[in-house]
């Protein structure tokens, strides 16, 4: 629709192609095995209705990013500003726009954009990404070159209540070592697309925190194609209590890769959906995959968790791990779980657990014998719970603000 | 047996190598009966459906509940999500009823059955006439102090069944144990009650189908208090050639009662495949316990995918007392493609429902197997250990649910399944679901998928034993927790099984 305005452009055909496969299937039918666990109009609708919530549910403490390279979206739209400072600030990076690609005839991107999110779609139609593909107004194109080390935050703000379908590509040259981290906030609803080429030897971090003061929604969709020896660990924290759709798809082509998909949420009310989606795709030899996923939850929160490990018959060797915990705390929530393997290849390791339940007694009781009072001993134990997600965080800021998060939700 | 348990401690089971090497054919049940068979007309109809229910003499109530699922079922639409993927199946090109024509009227005893009959199951080593003990797996010497063992047994040949043995001795405890036709014109009130309760008419495509055209299968029901004091068993044998075969089984088990039932299957080796739609149900009432093996070795097709059963059941219990009790055990070897999920409904309060399964699928064999534990009553716990190996180009799905409802307080459920993949070119798959719904229960899911580990097939290469027959130990080795739940009877012969569906399959 955006585009509708601008001449004919190489942009066009992929527009069309995703709004004519959202029109052409029942994609949104909540009968299919993909929405088996939440109804997709929890998101959908969010995006067709007009309606937004009236009150703010709760202010967050924002993270420091002065010191930090950093992008800033206000409602969707991207700051040029931020743009500006960061283009002055480093090199050997080539960062625009997406709206400033129509104005060159070949990008760089015109080679990667939508090609990782096609690739996925040939094992399944993810709808609101499709979503996505047509409607999206903005969003940042960067391309690390060879050997760079960045840390990036990127912050998306919004108080005017907007519709925000934001598009972003990340492609990696051999040996970089990228962290991006990227903060959601405000009362405007999110559709975020990210697609991720990474080369041989290159390694990336990536972080998402979902704020306590999001009162719309955040769909996110990471399509990512990995290259031999490369690295890719992508992090999610969920704190908020509206609905969260964290999609995540991996496609390790290159041999040893090494993959990691970590998800915490914390959901407090009933209106909270915390729902991980993870495809990981080993395609060729030696990969390795692990994905952790873990959810408290309280007062009618729901958390979900759809994951698969594929192993193609040539990808021998290959060591796959899933693990979905969830901590439910009150009587009236719900935890489904979906962890599936679907292995074409013998000479693998793969391997699955899912717990879920309430908090030990006798870890409980234990605390309390050394004086620990119920309340404190509840907390230290949700705290640890959660530990294992934050030893996958390599910045101690990131660390402590997390941990202020937490503690902050659990003294209400 | 003593003996064997002593060599099973040194590490090698001398009776699993021994009973491979004897096993040379790789079906040895493929063989055929020539008896005179009496057909219904090809395909499915209303009119088929009022000729079976004709044939078996039924009652009105019977025919009607027939024709009200025949109705449902042309209405529905065969399921596509199983991972399974087989050519469409022509429910019109199949016989839904066939008898061999010397069943035209009811044998009295087993002595009017017809010898071809009766030496059929003989070869399958099954025992027709009342016996003692079953040959060959508990031999009288080691046993002498021991009370013989007994099984009763009751025996489906094709669409009907042709006899059951230690009905008398049965009878003097109230226990009923016959075949569903005859239980419908004996026992009205009792399958009227029951029948249908646990596996809705129309629950599945194959339950539905099955609901309108099942000929036969066995009722047993336990009264108050009384414990089975033999094992019941049930063989079935498809012969006749483009038939289907859909027997129903209701199993009754009142206040704390206890039964241990198996099952058996086997079939000839055809090029064309053929059907099999069961649906077996199971109540337990308060304090009672079911014990349900099923030894399923219909023929799985030849080593280029040709021919085979497509086999289709329903398996459900529902544990309907408090503190009930069953347990599905389950050795998956044969058909061309499995599609079964023997479930448990815990509704009673502190029931409990245990599966243990081991599937394995060889050549083009596919299974989409495994099972669904539903809680509902408070305290309800349940174990799932699953167990799949595929070989050659086979591919192996486990789809399990454990679903904890929001009443179920204190539930518990540990689910294990492991998966052995043995050569390349086939696939082994996991679909759990599991659905947690309050806080004072806890689920437990662990999974693994890996191939036969190298420094134990080295070991046992390394101490003289060839390359297959070590495969087959390790594999017992894999499997043992799901054996070692098997019925004494039913054990050894699931432990050749084991390695006869794998021959083949290494190097």
């Amino acid at each position: 629709m955006v585009f509708e305005n601008k001449n004919s452009h190489w942009i066009d055909p992929y527009t069309h192609k995703f709004k004519e496969s959202f029109k052409d299937i029942n994609l949104l039918d909540k009968k299919k095995e993909y929405w088996r666990f939440a109804s997709p109009s929890i998101w959908y609708d969010k995006f067709t209705l007009k309606k937004f919530q009236e009150t703010r549910s709760s202010q967050s403490i924002k993270f420091d990013v002065t010191n930090y390279n950093f992008l800033r979206f206000n409602d969707g739209i991207l700051d040029t500003e931020t743009l500006r400072n960061f283009i002055n600030k480093n090199k050997n990076v080539e960062i625009c726009s997406f709206e400033s690609i129509f104005l060159k005839k070949d990008h760089w991107s015109s080679l990667k954009f939508c090609q990782a999110q096609l690739n996925a779609e040939k094992s399944y139609e993810r709808p609101l990404a499709l979503f996505n593909g047509f409607n999206a107004k903005d969003g940042v194109f960067i391309k690390f070159k060879k050997g760079v080390k960045k840390d990036l935050h990127i912050i998306y703000e919004g108080n005017n209540k907007k519709n925000c379908c934001i598009r972003n590509l990340f492609d990696f040259e051999e040996n970089s070592e990228i962290k991006v981290y990227e903060h959601f906030y405000g009362n405007s609803k999110y559709n975020v697309v990210s697609e991720l080429f990474v080369a041989d030897n290159s390694k990336f971090e990536h972080y998402k925190i979902i704020n306590q003061d999001i009162s719309e929604t955040v769909i996110y969709h990471f399509f990512g194609n990995c290259k031999k020896n490369s690295k890719v660990k992508t992090v999610n924290f969920s704190f908020t209590d509206t609905p969260v759709r964290n999609e995540i798809n991996l496609y390790l082509e290159g041999t040893n890769c090494d993959a990691t998909v970590a998800s915490m949420g914390f959901g407090k009310k009933e209106s909270s959906i915390c729902d991980n989606t993870v495809f990981i795709s080993h395609q060729e030899e030696s990969c390795k995959s692990r994905q952790i996923i873990k959810n408290a939850l309280k007062s009618g929160a729901k958390a979900i968790f759809q994951g698969k490990i594929f192993v193609a018959s040539k990808a021998q060797k290959t060591d796959g791990y899933q693990m979905s915990n969830g901590l439910i705390l009150t009587d009236d929530c719900e935890f489904l779980v979906k962890p599936e393997l679907e292995i074409y290849a013998d000479d693998v390791v793969c391997s699955h657990g899912s717990i879920s339940g309430t908090l030990n007694d006798d870890h409980l009781f234990y605390l309390r014998s050394r004086g620990i009072p119920l309340k404190e001993a509840q907390k230290k134990l949700i705290q640890a719970f959660f530990s294992e997600i934050l030893d996958e965080v390599s910045d101690d800021n990131i660390v402590y603000y997390i941990q202020n998060q937490i503690s902050e939700i659990l003294t209400l | 047996m003593s003996e064997l348990k002593l060599e099973a401690k040194d590490g090698i089971d001398q009776e699993t190598i021994n009973s491979v090497k004897s096993l040379g054919e790789s079906y040895k049940y493929g063989f055929t009966t020539d008896i005179d068979m009496e057909y219904a007309p090809k395909g499915l109809s209303e009119e088929i459906v009022k000729l079976i229910s004709k044939k078996n003499d039924e009652p009105d109530w019977m025919l009607n509940w027939r024709l009200e699922a025949y109705k449902r079922w042309v209405k529905m639409d065969e399921p596509n999500w199983p991972m399974l993927n087989y050519k469409g199946i022509d429910y019109d090109d199949q016989y839904y009823y066939a008898k061999p024509k010397s069943l035209e009227k009811k044998p009295k005893s087993l002595d009017e059955v017809e010898p071809a009959l009766l030496e059929t199951y003989a070869k399958l080593g099954i025992p027709l006439k009342e016996q003692e003990f079953l040959a060959g797996v508990i031999s009288p010497e080691n046993n002498k102090d021991t009370k013989p063992k007994k099984v009763a047994v009751d025996a489906v040949f094709d669409s009907v069944s042709v006899g059951t043995t230690f009905k008398d001795e049965l009878e003097k405890l109230g226990i009923i144990f016959c075949s569903i036709s005859e239980a419908i014109k004996l026992y009205p009130d009792l399958v009227k009650k029951y029948i249908g309760t646990v596996v809705p008419r129309s629950d599945n495509y194959f339950a539905t189908l099955n609901s309108a055209v099942f000929s036969d299968g066995s009722f047993v029901y336990i009264p108050e208090g009384v414990k089975c004091p033999m094992e019941l068993s049930t063989y079935f044998r498809i012969n006749a050639e483009n038939t289907g075969q859909f027997e129903r089984t209701l199993i009754i088990a009142d206040k704390k009662s206890y039964v241990s039932y198996l099952e058996g299957c086997t079939a000839p080796m055809r090029d064309t495949h053929q059907l099999h739609a069961a649906v077996v149900e199971l109540v337990a009432l308060d304090e009672a316990s079911i014990k349900y093996s099923t030894v399923q070795n219909w023929y799985p097709g030849d080593e280029n995918g040709k021919g085979g059963i497509y086999n289709f059941v329903t398996k459900r219990a529902d544990c309907r007392g408090a503190n009930s009790k069953v347990m599905w055990t389950q050795i998956e070897t044969g058909s061309a493609v499995t599609w079964k999920y023997p479930s448990c409904i815990l509704r009673g309060d502190n029931s409990q429902g245990e599966f243990y399964s081991v599937a394995i699928a060889n050549n083009y064999q596919q299974a989409d197997t495994g099972t669904k534990m539903i809680h509902l009553g408070k305290g309800t716990r349940s174990r799932i250990v699953s167990k799949g190996i595929s070989a050659g180009k086979a591919q192996n799905t486990y789809r399990g649910l454990v679903n904890i409802h929001p009443k179920a307080a204190n539930s518990r459920n540990f689910t294990q399944c492991d998966s052995l993949l043995i050569g390349n070119k086939c696939g082994a798959h996991t679909v759990p679901y599991i659905e947690n719904k309050n806080n004072s229960s806890r689920t437990e899911h662990e999974a693994t998928t890996s191939k036969i580990d190298d420094d134990q097939l080295f070991y046992c290469l390394q101490r003289g034993i060839n390359e297959e027959d070590a495969v087959a130990l390790i594999i017992n080795g894999f499997c043992k927790e799901v054996l070692q739940a098997l019925p004494m009877e039913f054990a050894l012969e699931a432990q050749k099984l084991v390695a006869i569906s794998l021959e083949g399959s290494v190097g």
